[in-house]
């Protein structure tokens, strides 16, 4: 039997492991890549995160993550216990966590939201008002946790435990919250989900 | 990372998410060009290696330290010998010291001759063997005094080799304990004893007591050529060791005269019979707290009085019955006063005759 050499697979989202070490090792072309890898993981985020805030809000915190990624990278473990996706995901969500503390939400109104949308996604415009008003209440009354609980592990597929430490709170806490933010907001949907959702 | 496009999750579908715009990336690779650059990755190598040689450097002093000594001095003037990491001895000018120290610690001096003073650290057995028995120390700081008969006899000076038999040895202790030991018998020696043997006699503590209190003997560097800001420093020790013994001297006497206090106070209470003597300390306190405690016979039901029969047990005088007889009829009185204010106050008349 011949032994096969198999190059070292890399876990799906994740940046290369040469193009990592020498961001860490301050190289700013490989921090670009890095970058744009985990750009959109972080926007998708964010912009979830903060709903109701404007473009630039999200922008700004967008771009205060990868500062601070920047900064902290050189301490980075790369065979340490955190993923890098998630460990970015983390630095976002506490970032937009603070901005979400630092004053009540703001919900932007629907028809701009509709409008924004439109502009944003090509998907949204399909979505109904009705539908929208509703999500836009049951996610105006999820805490910021519980809102970034959701995200992270049905939008992100983080790991209880990498939610945990990116909320600094127990894996029963987690769940608990994960369970209150799913049930919110899918009865905020089911009235609405027939014929609506594809 | 799973994004939206990956779940089909209908809230996640309706919840919209945004992408990054195209100059996003320029933008932020832009603010990080106007900061300090980032200090690259800390390579950990360097940091191991100074630790895999500051541990070398340890195994090597602690190794040194460990490593065992063994070497011979006679003093030809005052010498200061380190004993390895068990100590400092200092020679008077004719001792002969031979010492050993294994790796565990153990130390064995075997002193022929001389007038060696040492101060021991802790680790181990410490034996000084002389001519005429050996010293063991369990203790710090002490003096062994080897002399030939002559020499003992014109004053214990300038102690020279001598055959065993001849040899004495006087062992004088500063600190902690030493036992001073040959085949005739053993002497334990506290700080301030002194004590000495020779061949043919078992060691004996002495009565010279004076010599115990003798200053251990200055550094073997001649006061002459100590600097001005030396001397100033040895003078600022001694009299921080002064002022040290002071104090122990001053406790002892306070601890010696609290004893004599309390064996006095003990002889006053057998005297007087009383179980409470509250001092004035003791008065304050209760005092604070309203406390009242009293001596007194027990409260029965009828006065306890002295018969002929209890007065010829105690050999009591009947005048002497008679006033105690006396007494116990008023005290029956302050009883009966009690008990009526303790059912005046209770409404227990049920127990107030049992009260005692």
């Amino acid at each position: 039997m011949v032994a096969m050499a198999q190059p070292t697979r890399l876990p799906a989202g994740e940046l290369d492991l040469v193009t990592l070490e020498r961001a860490r090792r301050g190289d700013r072309a490989a921090f670009a890549s890095l970058l744009t890898f985990h750009q959109k993981a972080v926007f998708a985020l964010l912009s979830r995160l903060l709903y109701g805030r404007d473009r630039a809000t999200v922008e700004d915190v967008a771009q205060e993550t990868f500062l601070r990624l920047h900064r902290a990278l050189p301490d980075f473990q790369p065979n340490g216990p955190a993923k890098l996706s998630s460990w970015i995901l983390t630095i976002a969500t506490r970032l937009g966590i603070d901005e979400l503390r630092r004053a009540r939400l703001q919900l932007v109104p629907l028809e701009q939201a509709a409008t924004h949308a439109a502009t944003d996604t090509a998907d949204a415009s399909a979505i109904a008002t009705q539908q929208r008003t509703a999500l836009t209440a049951a996610i105006a009354e999820l805490s910021p946790d519980h809102r970034a609980a959701f995200l992270l592990r049905e939008a992100h597929g983080l790991e209880y435990e990498e939610i945990a430490r990116a909320l600094d709170v127990d894996v029963g806490t987690v769940k608990s919250r994960l369970s209150r933010a799913k049930e919110k907001l899918r009865a905020a949907l089911a009235p609405h989900a027939e014929g609506n959702v594809s | 990372v799973s994004t939206d496009n990956d779940q089909p999750d209908p809230v996640l579908a309706a919840w919209p998410a945004l992408d990054a715009p195209d100059d996003f990336q320029q933008r932020v690779m832009g603010r990080l060009e106007s900061l300090p650059a980032t200090p690259p990755a800390r390579s950990r190598r360097p940091l191991y290696l100074g630790a895999a040689l500051a541990t070398l450097a340890t195994a090597a002093a602690v190794l040194f330290t460990l490593a065992p000594v063994d070497s011979t001095h006679l003093a030809q003037a005052r010498e200061s010998v380190t004993l390895g990491r068990r100590g400092i001895a200092v020679l008077e000018a004719g001792a002969d010291v031979h010492y050993r120290v294994g790796w565990g610690g153990a130390a064995e001096i075997t002193q022929r001759s001389g007038n060696v003073f040492y101060r021991v650290e802790r680790g181990g057995p410490f034996v000084v063997h002389t001519p005429a028995g050996d010293v063991t120390v369990h203790g710090t700081c002490f003096r062994v005094e080897v002399s030939d008969m002559k020499a003992v006899k014109s004053g214990l000076v300038g102690a020279s080799v001598g055959a065993a038999l001849t040899a004495a040895v006087f062992v004088t202790v500063f600190e902690g304990k030493v036992s001073l030991a040959n085949p005739r018998g053993q002497v334990a020696l506290a700080a301030g004893d002194r004590a000495a043997a020779s061949g043919a006699d078992a060691p004996h503590a002495v009565a010279d007591k004076q010599a115990a209190a003798t200053t251990p003997p200055a550094p073997v560097e001649s006061l002459a050529n100590m600097s001005p800001a030396e001397l100033q420093k040895r003078a600022e020790e001694q009299r921080t060791e002064i002022i040290g013994l002071h104090d122990q001297v001053r406790k002892l006497r306070a601890d010696l005269d609290s004893a004599h206090a309390a064996l006095e106070g003990n002889k006053g209470e057998k005297r007087r019979g009383f179980e409470l003597e509250p001092s004035k300390e003791e008065l304050a306190e209760m005092a604070k707290t309203c406390t009242l405690k009293w001596d007194s016979p027990e409260m029965g039901a009828e006065p306890q009085k002295i018969g002929p029969k209890m007065r010829e047990t105690f050999k009591l005088s009947p005048p002497e019955a008679e006033s105690i007889n006396k007494a116990a009829v008023q005290l029956d009185d302050v009883a009966r006063g009690l008990r009526a204010l303790y059912v005046e106050v209770t409404g227990d008349r049920a127990h107030a005759e049992s009260m005692t």
